[in-house]
């Protein structure tokens, strides 16, 4: 198991190198002289290309990505365009906030969604099974943009339940700062994860040891839970962890209506004044969590599988 | 015995439409699609006949003495912070979504569609090279990877759509892969090569016509995920700027003033709810149609 994840985790390298080399490339593409936005307008052609050359501009392509990622090995993203300060501490100093809403968003989905499967599917073709699955795609439907607004308008307006805004400083302000942001994230993740659960518990529910098991007398809280949830589970997960793509890229829009200060904003704010340092960093450290909670899930697979765990015991 | 024959004779796509003719809500998603593809083309054709007088006089026309006066029967949907009214501006709008997402999922079906078809028939290194390219690609989340392209290029209609149509084409490449690669080792493909087809020849006569069908239910919901991007990018600022009337950016006008109108928040979003609604619905109905043994 150990080896299995060590060399999962080698095997995460070349993907972040293949991630940054793309997001690089492409953020250079980015017309308009760095120098330029650094300088103002006022800037004589020799200052601009003193400039040029500090920052490395002059390089080739190549080069300067190399220079990036050997940066980058060291905790170094660059300095940011507009006030020269370290693209890192930026990062890192976001990066809690996102990865607290974004975890937040997954347990609404998994809170609000596994056990509306469970009962849609238990209760397959009734009203109740109706109702949740319409709601289910409706659920899907709905850009979260949109949705944050309505709540706030609801809970925050018109109610005056919760904060529309901001992140609260301290445990209690804090909770029911995240309330609003993490159902706004959360809600489609949530429909999706109660069609996956509904439809994999309902290849589940007819299978023999099912039968097999009411049969010798296991009561069916035991069934529900025990063998059936247990069997559909990989489906679902792998649903969770698809999502987290999702909800990171969710996260931008829900952070924007929210006034979150997380990465994704960060990152929206970077993009108006052309940061590129700062748009590059947060998309690095945002796609490089993608692949670590891929990497989380596909560990979590063999908890629940033993099968897929013998796999990696065999001849290792 | 004359019905069995009947029978034997309609074809998958007859078969499949039949079933999808039968599913109530796909056909309720089909028809409001159709409702909104004919509104798109209703009003740029409006528009080019009256050479934007129409648009001029009643879509941007403002009425600031009537701003964010709730729904009336002169104004059904209401009216927007500069007294726009907003049932026109959300048919105007129509069209960003639809033809922009349309226009962005074909391009990405396209170039996805060829680079899936290459590694799944060619196999070895193409494929290899290929697949890891677009397993990085599918690292970076859909909606970052457009926001990136954006914040490189700059936020234009035509830069949003190069963005959207990018961000989307591992996934094709993928679907496009799996079912080629189903198709291949079937012996209807070793016969059609043996009687001398050439490589495109059976590509593009046997292989495509038998994949269709994933590729078709992975088309609908793809343009409903484009759909969303388009007017994501466009709340945030990134992608179509007002004042034109597109449904995201509408939206993003609507955060200042929500606290005085609900409609100005609730119309534009239940336009794109209902939209992406439609082609959900119609996606799973198409899945079901086209392939039975799916359906539980």
């Amino acid at each position: 198991m150990f080896k299995y994840i060590v060399k999962r985790l080698l095997m995460l390298i070349p993907v972040i190198i293949g991630v940054t080399f793309i997001v690089f490339f492409i953020l250079n593409l980015s017309p308009g002289d760095p120098a330029a936005i650094i300088l103002g307008d006022q800037a004589t052609a020799e200052a601009l290309e003193m400039k040029r050359e500090e920052l490395g501009l002059n390089d080739p392509l190549l080069v300067r990505y190399v220079d990036y990622m050997v940066g980058l090995a060291h905790g170094d993203l660059g300095l940011s365009y507009r006030n020269s300060i370290s693209v890192w501490d930026q990062v890192i100093d976001r990066l809690p906030n996102t990865a607290l809403l974004a975890a937040c968003g997954i347990l609404v989905a998994l809170v609000i969604g596994i056990p509306i499967g469970i009962i849609s599917a238990r209760k397959q073709y009734s009203l109740l099974d109706n109702i949740s699955m319409v709601g289910a795609l409706v659920g899907v439907s709905m850009p979260n943009f949109w949705s944050g607004l309505l709540l706030v308008m609801i809970f925050s307006v018109h109610l005056g339940w919760l904060p529309s805004q901001g992140m609260g400083s301290g445990f209690g302000p804090l909770v029911l700062s995240l309330i609003l942001p993490s159902v706004t994230l959360g809600m489609n993740s949530a429909a999706m994860v109660a069609r996956m659960t509904r439809s994999s518990m309902l290849e589940v529910i007819r299978q023999d040891y099912i039968s097999t098991a009411r049969a010798k007398g296991v009561s069916e809280r035991v069934v529900t839970f025990q063998h059936m949830l247990r069997n559909a589970l990989i489906p679902i997960i792998t649903a969770v962890g698809l999502q987290f793509g999702n909800l990171l890229g969710g996260a931008m829009l829900a952070e924007t209506v929210f006034s979150w200060p997380g990465l994704g904003r960060l990152m929206v704010e970077n993009i108006k004044s052309k940061d590129i340092p700062m748009v590059m960093g947060c998309v690095v450290v945002m796609a490089t969590m993608f692949t670590l909670v891929n990497l989380v899930v596909d560990i979590i697979y063999s908890f629940v599988d033993p099968r897929i765990k013998s796999q990696y015991k065999k001849g290792r | 015995m004359e019905k069995t024959k009947t029978n034997t004779q309609r074809s998958l796509w007859q078969d499949a439409w039949r079933r999808f003719r039968k599913n109530r809500t796909a056909m309720a998603g089909l028809i409001f699609l159709c409702l909104l593809v004919l509104i798109a083309v209703a009003t740029v054709v409006i528009d080019v006949v009256t050479q934007k007088e129409f648009y001029n006089t009643y879509v941007t026309s403002q009425n600031l003495v009537e701003r964010l006066k709730g729904p009336s029967l002169e104004h059904p949907f209401g009216q927007d912070e500069y007294g726009r009214d907003i049932l026109m501006r959300m048919l105007w709008g129509v069209r960003y979504s639809l033809f922009m997402g349309g226009i962005a999922i074909i391009f990405s079906l396209i170039v996805g569609g060829a680079l899936g078809a290459l590694a799944g028939y060619y196999g070895k290194v193409i494929d290899t090279v290929l697949m890891r390219f677009m397993d990085i690609l599918l690292a970076i989340p859909s909606m970052l990877l457009a926001t990136a392209i954006v914040a490189a290029l700059g936020t234009s209609l035509v830069n949003v759509l190069i963005a959207i149509g990018i961000a989307y084409i591992p996934t094709f490449a993928r679907t496009v892969r799996a079912s080629v690669l189903t198709v291949k080792d079937q012996e209807f493909i070793e016969a059609a090569r043996s009687i001398g087809c050439n490589d495109r020849e059976i590509i593009f006569k046997y292989i495509v016509p038998n994949a269709m069908a994933p590729i078709i239910v992975q088309a609908t919901l793809g343009l409903a995920g484009a759909i969303l991007s388009i007017a994501g990018l466009s709340f945030l600022g990134l992608g179509i700027q007002p004042p034109t009337p597109e449904w995201g950016a509408m939206l993003s006008n609507a955060r200042n003033y929500f606290r005085d109108a609900w409609h100005v928040t609730v119309i534009p979003g239940l336009g794109i709810m209902l939209t992406i609604l439609s082609l959900n619905l119609m996606g799973d109905g198409l899945r079901d149609a086209l392939d039975p043994r799916m359906k539980n």
